[in-house]
């Protein structure tokens, strides 16, 4: 044992109570659990004999209004206990089916999971994951952000447009954000720091930036989606393409526009360090085999010529092609991408486990009636409705995992947002009946967005912390998302209010 | 195989599980043999839930290894997860030679789809093991942040027993559901017919290499809370 271990200070009376209540804690529950297995295992459902007490149906007439407040409830308590998510729901999901029904009703755990373990376009999301994993290891990131910032350098605010630039680019390359802000953190803040950027744009722009792969196909976040909504994955990603460009031209602007009034806040690389053009053109060598590589995904998507999986398939294929071209293969490598693979899936597979047997449960006994009839029943108007549904969205968003808000949310918001109508906001255009379900996923897109960048617990925050000087503070880092958290609100509120952004490319390409 | 006739090549089913079981060890013994050789090392690339776990969770970032018998159970649930993660490289290449098939040979295959997410479903299940070793299951902080290190500890402890609700209950259950498959011999519905019963089969296993490492868990933090509480007295 190392001598870091030290505890907190003062309170031993406290700590001596938490142990106790903890013991205490854990030994009761574990004593009710073996009498349970042992009453599952070896005793006739059907039979009132047990083995010393049985706790099974003891809440099976509770009505559903207390049975969600119990469920919820419970849920959040064991979440702020720290335990993993996947286990927390599929823990309190298997306890709730024994309590409400028997022994017998647990046996639709298996049935849960094992569609989702059959599902084609989940296949997609181990794949996708590949790819990026294998990109980076092919160093074509690195490659990819020096490009361009030579390209951008000479502009006021050029690196931190070079970073946005570069992150909606490899946005197209990855479906998730982890890898992208932490590279972007350690290539593009060390270079920006150097020429004297201000703080908050220099971690804005990495950080709203790297949220970009989520919503920008191929997001697994919106494969995730299809499948709990059961809609077509190539529509959200057509859907997708637009209000991500959007945002990301949004970024740009206001970085631009913050440094052409203020060139201080982001100084241009002195003159004698820029590059002449012809260097310029020789440096987009680098940029071909990764554009092409996206080209090639996006294009078998798009085109209709290829599923989403197949794209992942042919993507992580050329992914391998590219690392052998760049010298980079190996066995080594191979097996670390696998591994990261295998491990990042399993925890998004694993909460959609547990989450699937909590909110099938729940779904189940009901609950989805109920919620419907409680939201609708405020007498909203149906804007009203969906200006309430990203509210909570953006509030669960603040503290728990997206593969988490999506399965424990989205199918209970769903069959709200289908049954509701929206005629345009003041003046614009409607939503059309048909479309509705593949907009408010975009929404929710983007509405995710937000999650990574809100304070305190948001993921893009806890990431570059880890790669930040120690000069600049947590609330340095707290304050500079905020102008870009508050873009993001700008542009989902123009997904509502301008469904076109979202239903256009689908429209035309679907019809 | 005569009801295959006219689908191009389709992949034997006796072949499919035996790659399955094999490919994996010779890349093991490939990956040993080139880096006994001086080829380059990789280094691995954490997942957004391990970074997080290294700074939060006592038994990952005091590095715990516990006593044999959790040694041994990390031990396996090491190897299952490298040996499991390997199949993804198969779903590549089966992908690849779907679409290359289809559209430069026009002869679309009728296996590609299901050997290829059938085996990604097992490595799910797999690795969930190998995923909690490893503190790759992303948890909610806000709260867990603030307690002191033997706080955590207790509280994982505590905590564990909604896991093995779910993981006893997972066991139990699925074992049912792999012997309903079994004694059916259940293949699926496509041309294809690949047995089902071994992937509700890799469901039972997934679940009990689960089971293992959460013992395993509960073990090394029961170990680590005592002795900081000793720590602490001393």
């Amino acid at each position: 044992m190392s001598t870091t271990t030290a505890t907190a200070p003062g309170s031993s009376v406290m700590g001596k109570l938490g142990t106790w209540l903890m013991i205490l804690g854990t030994v009761a529950l574990a004593f009710v659990i073996c009498v349970e297995m042992i009453n599952i295992l070896f005793y006739d459902p059907f039979s009132d004999e047990k083995f010393l007490f049985k706790l099974s149906g003891s809440l099976s007439d509770v009505k559903i209004g207390p049975l969600t407040y119990l469920m919820f409830g419970s849920l959040a308590v064991a979440l702020m206990m720290g335990l993993p998510l996947a286990f927390v729901t599929g823990g309190l999901g298997v306890m709730f089916i024994y309590l409400v029904g028997d022994s017998l009703m647990l046996n639709i755990v298996p049935s849960r999971i094992f569609p989702m373990m059959t599902n084609s376009d989940l296949a997609a999301i181990p794949l996708f994951i590949f790819m990026a994993s294998m990109l980076e290891r092919a160093g074509l990131i690195e490659e990819m952000f020096s490009v361009v910032y030579k390209w951008m350098g000479g502009l006021s605010g050029g690196l931190a447009t070079a970073t946005i630039l570069a992150s909606t680019i490899l946005a197209a390359m990855v479906g998730v954000i982890g890898a992208a802000v932490v590279t972007m953190g350690i290539i593009a803040l060390p270079a920006m720091l150097k020429r004297g950027y201000d703080h908050k744009i220099a971690l804005g722009s990495i950080m709203a930036g790297g949220t970009l792969g989520i919503l920008i196909p191929p997001s697994i976040l919106a494969i995730l989606y299809a499948v709990v909504a059961q809609q077509s994955v190539g529509e959200l990603y057509l859907g997708s393409v637009i209000p991500g460009l959007m945002l990301s031209g949004l970024y740009i602007a206001y970085v631009l526009i913050r440094s052409w009034i203020n060139p201080k806040l982001g100084p241009p690389v002195p003159v004698e360090e820029r590059i002449s053009l012809r260097e310029k053109l020789l440096l987009l060598r680098g940029l071909i085999a990764p554009l092409i590589l996206v080209g090639l995904v996006l294009g078998l998507l798009f085109g209709g010529i290829a599923t989403p999986v197949e794209a992942a398939g042919i993507g992580s294929f050329g992914a391998i092609v590219v690392a052998i071209m760049h010298g980079k293969f190996s066995i080594s490598g191979l097996r670390e991408a696998s591994v990261t693979t295998a491990k990042a899936s399993a925890m998004v597979l694993w909460i959609m486990f547990g989450a699937s047997v909590f909110v099938g449960f729940y779904i189940l006994q009901g609950g989805q009636q109920f919620v419907t009839d409680a939201i609708l029943g405020t007498g909203l108007s149906a804007y009203g409705i969906l200006f309430l549904l990203m509210f909570l969205l953006v509030i669960l968003g603040m503290f728990l995992d997206w593969v988490g808000i999506l399965l424990l949310a989205v199918p209970i918001f769903i069959p709200i947002v289908k049954a509701l109508e929206f005629t345009g906001l003041f003046g614009f255009p409607p939503v059309s009946g048909d479309d509705v379900v593949l907009w408010f996923g975009v929404l929710y897109l983007v509405n995710m967005q937000m999650s990574f960048l809100s304070p305190p617990f948001g993921y893009a925050l806890f990431y570059i912390r880890g790669v930040c000087p120690p000069e600049i503070s947590m609330g340095t880092i707290f304050r500079s998302s905020l102008v870009f958290l508050a873009i993001q609100a700008f542009g989902l509120f123009m997904c509502i209010l301008i469904p076109g952004i979202v239903t256009w490319l689908p429209g035309l390409a679907y019809g | 195989m005569s009801g295959l006739e006219g689908f191009g090549f389709v992949l034997p089913h006796w072949f499919y599980w035996g790659w399955l079981a094999v490919m994996p060890l010779i890349m093991m013994a490939l990956d040993k043999w080139s880096s006994a050789r001086g080829g380059e090392t990789s280094v691995p690339e954490k997942t957004p839930a391990e970074i997080q776990a290294e700074s939060e969770d006592p038994l990952i970032y005091l590095n715990f290894e516990g006593n044999w018998f959790t040694k041994t159970i990390d031990w396996i649930s090491e190897k299952s997860g490298v040996f499991v993660s390997f199949w993804t490289v198969n779903a590549v290449v089966f992908y690849f030679f779907e679409v290359v098939m289809r559209y430069l040979f026009n002869m679309p295959t009728i296996w590609v789809h299901e050997a290829s997410f059938l085996l990604l479903g097992m490595q799910y299940l797999l690795a969930g093991s190998f995923a909690l070793l490893h503190g790759a299951h992303v948890r909610v902080d806000v709260m867990y942040n603030l307690l002191p290190i033997r706080g955590r500890v207790g509280m994982d402890i505590f905590t564990s027993m909604f896991f093995f609700m779910f993981a006893l209950i997972l066991m139990v259950t699925s074992w049912t559901f792999f012997q309903n498959s079994y004694s059916m011999n259940e293949t699926t519905v496509e041309t294809w017919g690949i047995q089902y019963w071994p992937v509700k089969a890799m469901m039972l296993l997934g679940s009990v290499l689960l089971f293992l490492a959460g013992v395993s868990k509960l073990i090394k933090d029961i170990v680590l809370f005592v002795r900081l509480g000793r720590e602490r007295t001393a």
